[in-house]
């Protein structure tokens, strides 16, 4: 018996500004699974995970998580965007920007407590960055500013994880431990992830499960049916050449895209 | 200093100014974070609308220049909302038309009587102990306020995305925001002046933006700027007979070009 549904769209569209990020797009994210969801630049896939943390309303179809509307289920969700923008001289450190992670839970006019700061060592500790705790943010390097987001994320220990490339910056080293985090989240925690890349080898070697969005999805399943398929090739809008890397995974897409109108998403 | 305090009314605009001085500063750190010096700037010189309409009136000048610009500062957030135009050019055109609006409501006026460059550009005689409660109840409910969202306000001035993943109703926090600015401005214009209030809108903030790396050690910094800056420029304005808004601003501009200098490098 499959496991339930943690996150589920239903037709929905999200139009910019009369162009379409997402066009009837259905789909079910299944419990303690790892999702990977790939598609070309433009292709939808930022504007799908802001869709499920609510940061985007569509214009029509519905979304649910854990049976709710997105912003009633925002304390079950842990988002990882890319690379915020913030200025070196921001006064914040790495510990307080992990510790914004808990303000949902904490709630207004009240201040962390006990439990908030155990959550947050806990959340430190799972990316190994404990040593940085006293950092200012914006000092951080590139990669030091992803894992932060990423404790961020894990502080309010969501259930459902939505990580945005989230191994941008990221050196190979790093990007192995990222995974098996990733693994141990689901084994341990039981949470349920969905991440955005671009390493169509690496992630279809690590997800349960694969989707391949261009507004619309092309292929929902195991990865090796959309790679069998060729529907990776078709949603890119191109001639796509799987190039085999280790273990047979496909370790990119190249081909010759095709000049079909795409817009920012 | 003895002789300065022994009149009345330098009492009161030494006590107006350490609680507008409080008020501006604690609301500058947030306004330095979030770069809204500008629309900071543009309210309160929008304020003047708001005296020369209550002055056309004939109602209480304090009264109508706070319902005048709180509307001003919820329509500038709410222009700056619809996301059409940049929020940089709602403040401008705001600003002109408030600006607008107070000449011509002057000018419909035949030998009115109100002490306008008091109002322009701030005066210590001009503060009454009706000015002292109504700064001492701004203070009040900015600090219940500020406390109470003060994780917040860090996270919308930090990552505005993430205080919306978190369920912070980040429209309704502005315009929290934007009112408390408003009340603040208009509590402090007859010490300061509609023209200079910005002053300590905007400097403290920036001084502690330089000097500390913490959001907490921000506040504490912002306003031991400010009332440095109030004591020494209300001493200055006795001294030499020259306006209190001016006289206050200048300190600050002297303190925040110290800090520029001396400010640590981060690294």
């Amino acid at each position: 018996m499959s496991a339930p549904y943690v996150a589920q769209m239903e037709n929905v569209t999200v139009l910019y500004r009369g162009i379409a990020a997402l066009d009837n797009v259905s789909l079910n994210i299944q419990a303690e699974t790892i999702t990977g969801l790939i598609g070309p630049n433009g292709a939808g896939k930022t504007t799908l995970l802001k869709a499920f943390v609510g940061l985007v309303k569509p214009d029509a179809g519905k979304v649910r998580v854990f049976g709710h509307p997105p912003g009633k289920a925002h304390n079950l969700i842990g988002y990882v965007p890319q690379l915020i923008k913030v200025e070196s001289n921001f006064p914040v450190q790495v510990r307080e920007v992990v510790m914004m992670g808990r303000y949902g839970l904490i709630g207004s006019g009240r201040f962390p407590g006990l439990d908030d700061r155990e959550a947050v060592d806990e959340a430190m500790a799972r990316v190994n960055i404990g040593e940085l705790a006293n950092k200012r943010f914006g000092a951080l390097s590139g990669g030091e500013k992803q894992k932060t987001l990423i404790a961020r994320a894990l502080s309010s220990r969501p259930r459902l994880l939505l990580l945005d490339e989230p191994t941008t910056g990221v050196d190979s080293p790093s990007q192995d431990i990222f995974y098996q985090l990733l693994h141990e989240l689901k084994k341990d925690l039981g949470m349920t992830i969905l991440l955005v890349s671009h390493d169509i080898g690496v992630i279809t070697s690590h997800a349960d499960d694969l989707i391949c969005i261009n507004q619309k999805v092309y292929s929902h399943g195991a990865p090796g049916d959309a790679v069998g398929k060729g529907l990776i090739g078709e949603a890119y809008g191109c001639e796509a050449e799987i190039l085999l890397h280790g273990h047979s995974a496909p370790h990119r897409v190249v081909g010759v895209h095709s000049h079909r109108e795409r817009h920012d998403g | 200093m003895g002789e300065m305090l022994s009149h009345e009314f330098m009492v009161r605009a030494f006590i107006a100014g350490i609680l507008v001085g409080t008020l501006l500063a604690s609301l500058s750190v947030i306004v330095a974070l979030k770069k809204l010096s500008f629309m900071g700037a543009g309210i309160s010189h929008s304020a003047f609308g708001g005296i020369a309409i209550g002055a056309l009136l004939g109602v209480d000048l304090t009264y109508s220049a706070l319902v005048f610009s709180i509307t001003i500062a919820l329509l500038i957030g709410w222009l700056s909302r619809r996301g059409r135009i940049h929020e940089d050019i709602s403040v401008g055109v705001v600003f002109a038309a408030s600006m607008a609006v107070g000449v011509v409501c002057l000018g419909l006026m035949r030998g009115y009587s109100i002490d306008l460059f008091s109002y322009l550009f701030g005066s210590i005689l001009a503060v009454s102990q009706e000015d002292l409660a109504l700064a001492g109840a701004a203070l009040a409910a900015s600090a219940v306020v500020m406390i109470y969202f003060y994780k917040e306000f860090q996270v919308y001035c930090f990552d505005e995305e993430w205080a919306k993943v978190s369920g912070v109703n980040v429209d309704r926090l502005q315009d929290v925001l934007l009112t408390l600015i408003a009340g603040a401005i208009v509590v402090s214009i007859k010490l300061l002046g509609a023209l200079l209030v910005s002053a300590l809108l905007v400097i403290p903030g920036a001084v502690a933006y330089q000097l500390a790396s913490n959001y907490k050690v921000q506040f504490p910094i912002a306003i031991a700027c400010s009332l440095v800056s109030v004591i020494l420029g209300l001493t200055l304005s006795y001294r030499f007979d020259i306006a209190s808004g001016a006289a206050i601003a200048l300190s600050a501009c002297g303190i925040f070009l110290v800090s520029t200098i001396f400010a640590p490098k981060w690294e």
